[in-house]
């Protein structure tokens, strides 16, 4: 007996092991994360943040850009510290304008399909050439250099550059580099469109190493971003002086002569550096009232774009900096591409966004030019100034970033945060809760952005979903409770490059422990939820028929007297699926338009919620307000299921019909 | 039905009582508003269309708030979560919905030539009329009306196509920007839907020759070019300011109509009203068009001796006017 048993147990593992589909419905177990220090709430306002970072990159950078060619010649020097507790060996460097170099890059190898973002080949390929890159007075390393990605030969984008001496813990060094920087026709936010550039991933650029002395270093995934150690910036940009030039940073001052003008930018306490130039720009200026040089540069007849995209700014620099602490750079550039190089925008640097909308946008009804600005804006939190790693964790910054957006928009327009128009209002939340719910099982929303299978899972679950969650978790906990939530995680760990822990600890120290976990469910576990009404029961409330208790002794008062005559008891029965839990309000209606509100906590899978009532029970209504957006199906939330024709919706999609069939009809 | 591009002596239409001749000295025909019965029927088979093509698609949508108090009023609030919700839901039997949808659209337009030649045939004739009269008249030139419209469809689309696709190079050519190259756009789709629109005044000027004045299909298209040549502005003006009172018409009512998150039974009826009133409108702004393209056709082309390409269910006296 103990043999065949053994067999069969062996071939159920063996094929566990093998099928696919097993695969796909046993998820992998979530990684245990590491704890996470208490922050307090010493971090619910400002004054405790740190008002800089610990440079550990420093780029001082000269750049000349020629529009004709397309080409970024730049040198310069760099200057690291080993801010690891291990010795270094070896730097990381990221090149990741080579991922545009030819077809067979680790980027543009990835499957298309239903991609989101980047899509297509660009007609001008894009490269680095990297001349120099030498230890100040002393050799050059790149000779030495790895010459491609490890363990993929046909990747140039990240690679290892020997030290001949070990730089020992707290210790730094001095780089020389010269490059050229060859920028492809306009790709994945990166390149040139006419005469309009973008230029982004242009410098040789370190990657990040992390405090235990491992390098956070990958090749350039078509839906990775970026991540890098703090530092400052000076970079002095040359170009043709009818291009005007806007770039990350505080501009120091300008130098014309030869037809052409050097400009300076300095920023500290930034990872990334990116600049554009075009010579038919239009340029709008406002100063904030705390100070902050806002700077619009835009193509011609966009005024109208440009006045949202000011309003959006002013409005998100003020929302966000309460809640997520205060901007702390003296400038905000806003670059609105032109036709054909809108894959320039919706894209973040560090005091630089890229937004973009066609010029008609603010008479649509839609908000799409105040959406993307707000969101390119919240970046500046959730990826700027927290730089959280975007390769390993993107929802800690695209998604929750999503959340900032979601929350910033609905102060801006309640209700209609997305349109409004032809006697509708549709906010943000509502439709990021689509692909969130569509993709909501294909795999975990935290996980690193190369381990998601299509750039649409990758787009649902990093934003849509990240942003229904935390919606959720607001509409569910309060609103004010997971924005002080976030604030505290945001001001705690700004400059600090925190990872998912560090969320949940301060989500778990504002709104609660059960909070926290229905968080992390819902990120690492594939959590979901689905509210159902199951069946309604109701009766007159009469006394008991039947033996009751001893049928000896006489009948209590009570019983005999029963309920007031003409009272109906019953219970609606509800049932939640899926393994996360929240605390739901549901309504029972009776047939004479009563209404209880019950809370249901909902830590059984099913309960029967009692009626009592003058009339039967007619109706149950579960989350009558639609608080939980990540209930999976918001049609069984209601019984009975009535008629689905209504004469309003007759009226008017018959009305809509006729109107269409008189233009066609002869 | 007929097939008189290849006959050429087609066969006699199903006679049918007729109503006494006028016979008074021409007049014009009677107009829309005389015909009240003629506009309500052409009100009532497209309104009774849209209701029927529209039923499946209201059902799945209204399927998901079919258990909420307020039903279907859930949709319309700020935020717009059940409104998605229900789309989102209603996906998956769209493609049934739609393949259903537009099945009987199809049908509808191809049958609403029947209504058509009733109410052409209508208001051609002075006097009373008889069903059995206006059915007859519809019935014996439906396959000429078939045509026309096939052809008239065809002819619109193929202008369109062509006219497009040479207007969108001229206007890549000219490089452009936008919002110039938006409003370039705007400029050609505009001369378009004009010219596209003239084939169909021009369409329905052989609707009325062919049922009116009994044309074959190559002499209704003859009378109404001739038509068309002869009177431009009667004719265009005519289509053009009917079809845009119609369209103002369909326009208010859509905008006007109450909302319908938290809408009252009354804001219901009043949305109903204000939506059938509006296709009420819109089909009397058709028939009133109707009217005048008779008086354009009469009188640019006078009713032809009975030839080879002229068919009549009468020897002759059979002018309406």
């Amino acid at each position: 007996m103990r043999r065949p048993l053994q067999i069969t147990a062996g071939l159920v593992l063996g094929w566990l092991a093998v099928h696919p589909v097993a695969h796909a419905a046993i998820p992998a177990p979530a990684p245990a994360l590491p704890p996470a220090e208490p922050i307090g709430a010493a971090w619910d306002g400002d004054a405790a943040m740190p008002a800089h970072a610990e440079p550990v990159a420093s780029y001082t950078l000269q750049a000349s850009l020629d529009p004709t060619r397309h080409v970024v010649t730049g040198r310069g020097t760099i200057h690291w510290r080993n801010d690891s507790r291990l010795a270094q060996s070896e730097l990381w460097v990221h090149l990741y304008l080579n991922a545009f170099k030819n077809d067979r890059t680790f980027f543009m190898r990835f499957p298309l399909g239903d991609s989101f973002r980047g899509a297509g080949t660009p007609s001008e390929w894009g490269y680095i050439v990297v001349k120099r890159f030498a230890l100040a007075g002393g050799p050059d390393l790149w000779p030495g250099a790895d010459r491609t990605t490890p363990g993929d030969p046909e990747d140039e984008t990240d690679l290892r550059v020997p030290l001949p001496q070990p730089v020992e813990p707290g210790g730094a060094l001095d780089l020389e580099v010269e490059f050229e920087s060859h920028l492809p026709s306009l790709i994945f936010r990166t390149g040139h469109s006419g005469s309009f550039e973008m230029v982004g991933q242009w410098f040789p650029k370190l990657a990040r190493l992390e405090p235990d002395g491992r390098w956070a270093h990958w090749p350039f995934h078509h839906l990775s971003e970026f991540s890098a150690d703090f530092g400052a910036y000076d970079v002095t940009i040359d170009t043709p002086e009818a291009f005007t030039v806007g770039a990350t940073g505080w501009p120091e001052g300008e130098v014309h002569g030869g037809g052409r003008v050097q400009r300076r930018f300095v920023q500290q306490d930034v990872h990334d550096f990116a600049f554009t130039a075009w010579d038919k720009f239009h340029e709008l200026t406002a100063l904030t009232a705390d100070g902050v040089a806002i700077r619009l540069l835009y193509p011609p007849d966009h005024d109208a774009d440009a006045q949202v995209e000011l309003d959006a700014v002013r409005f998100g620099l003020g929302h966000l900096g309460r809640a997520y602490g205060s901007y702390p750079y003296k400038s905000l550039t806003v670059v609105h591409p032109p036709q054909g190089a809108e894959e320039a925008g919706g894209m973040e640097y560090p005091t630089l966004i890229t937004t973009g909308g066609p010029w008609y946008s603010p008479w649509t009804g839609g908000r799409l030019v105040d959406v993307v600005t707000i969101h390119e804006l919240g970046h500046q939190w959730f990826y700027g100034l927290v730089a959280s790693d975007e390769h390993a964790w993107p929802f800690l910054d695209e998604g929750v970033n999503s959340y900032a957006e979601v929350d910033a928009m609905e102060a801006l327009a309640p209700g209609a945060s997305a349109f409004r128009g032809l006697g509708l209002s549709l906010g943000i939340a509502a439709i990021n809760r689509i692909p969130a719910s569509e993709a909501e099982r294909n795999a975990p929303v935290a996980q690193a952005a190369s381990d998601f299978a299509t750039g649409g899972d990758y787009g649902a679950l990093v934003y849509s979903r990240t942003a229904t969650i935390l919606t959720t978790l607001g509409n569910v906990y309060g609103r004010d409770e997971v924005r002080r939530a976030v604030g505290r995680y945001a001001r705690r760990y700004r400059f600090q490059h925190p990872g998912p822990a560090e969320l949940l600890q301060a989500v778990r120290e504002v709104v609660g422990e059960d909070a926290a976990e229905q968080l992390r469910v819902a990120l690492f576990e594939r959590g979901t939820v689905d509210y159902a009404v199951v069946e309604l029961t109701s009766e007159p409330d009469e006394p008991a028929h039947g033996v009751v208790g001893d049928p000896a002794a006489p009948r209590p008062p009570a019983a005999v007297a029963g309920s007031p005559a003409g009272a109906y008891r019953g219970s609606a029965l509800v049932r939640r699926r899926g393994a996360l839990r929240f605390p739901v309000d549901v309504d029972l209606i009776g047939a004479d338009g009563a209404v209880q509100r019950v809370r249901w906590p909902a830590e059984e899978a099913d309960a029967r919620l009692p009626w009592h009532g003058a009339s039967k029970l007619a109706r149950a209504v579960i989350d009558p307000e639609h608080r939980i957006l990540l209930d999976d199906d918001l049609s069984n939330n209601a019984k009975p299921t009535g008629s689905s024709l209504s004469a309003a919706l007759v009226d008017r999609f018959g009305f809509a019909v006729a109107a269409l069939l008189g233009g066609v009809m002869p | 039905m007929s097939a008189d591009l290849d006959s050429p002596e087609p066969p006699e239409p199903t006679a049918a009582p007729e109503p006494p001749e006028p016979t008074a000295a021409p007049e014009p025909p009677p107009a829309a508003h005389r015909r009240p019965g003629l506009v309500a029927m052409l009100y009532a088979y497209r309104a009774l269309a849209g209701l029927v093509i529209a039923l499946p698609a209201a059902a799945a949508v209204g399927t998901t708030t079919a258990g909420y108090p307020r039903g279907q009023g859930e949709l319309f609030d700020p935020g717009g979560v059940m409104l998605l919700e229900s789309l989102r839901l209603a996906r998956r039997a769209a493609p049934t919905v739609g393949a259903g949808a537009v099945t009987v659209a199809i049908l509808a337009t191809v049958l609403g030539l029947f209504p058509l030649a009733v109410v052409i045939a209508g208001l051609g004739r002075r006097g009373p009329l008889t069903a059995a009269f206006l059915a007859a008249r519809a019935w014996a030139h439906a396959g000429t009306l078939a045509l026309l419209f096939g052809l008239g469809l065809l002819a619109q689309a193929l202008t369109a196509a062509i006219l497009v696709a040479l207007g969108g190079k001229l206007i890549d050519a000219l490089k452009l920007v936008p919002p110039r190259e938006d409003l370039a756009f705007v400029g050609l789709f505009t001369i378009v839907l004009g010219i596209v629109t003239v084939v169909g005044v021009v369409r329905d000027l052989a609707y009325v020759a062919a049922v009116h004045d009994e044309r074959r299909f190559y002499a209704a298209c003859v009378a109404a070019l001739r038509a068309l040549r002869h009177a431009p502005g009667r004719a265009v003006g005519g289509y053009a300011w009917r079809a845009a009172l119609g369209l103002a018409g369909l326009a208010l009512a859509a905008v006007a109509a109450p909302s319908l998150a938290g809408a009252s039974r009354g804001a219901i009826v009043l949305g109903v009203v204000l939506h059938q009133a509006a296709l009420a409108g819109a089909a009397f702004a058709r028939a009133s068009w109707l009217a005048a393209a008779i008086g354009v056709v009469s009188t640019a082309a006078p009713t032809d001796p009975p030839s080879s390409t002229t068919r009549r269910s009468r020897p002759s006296g059979s002018s309406p006017s």
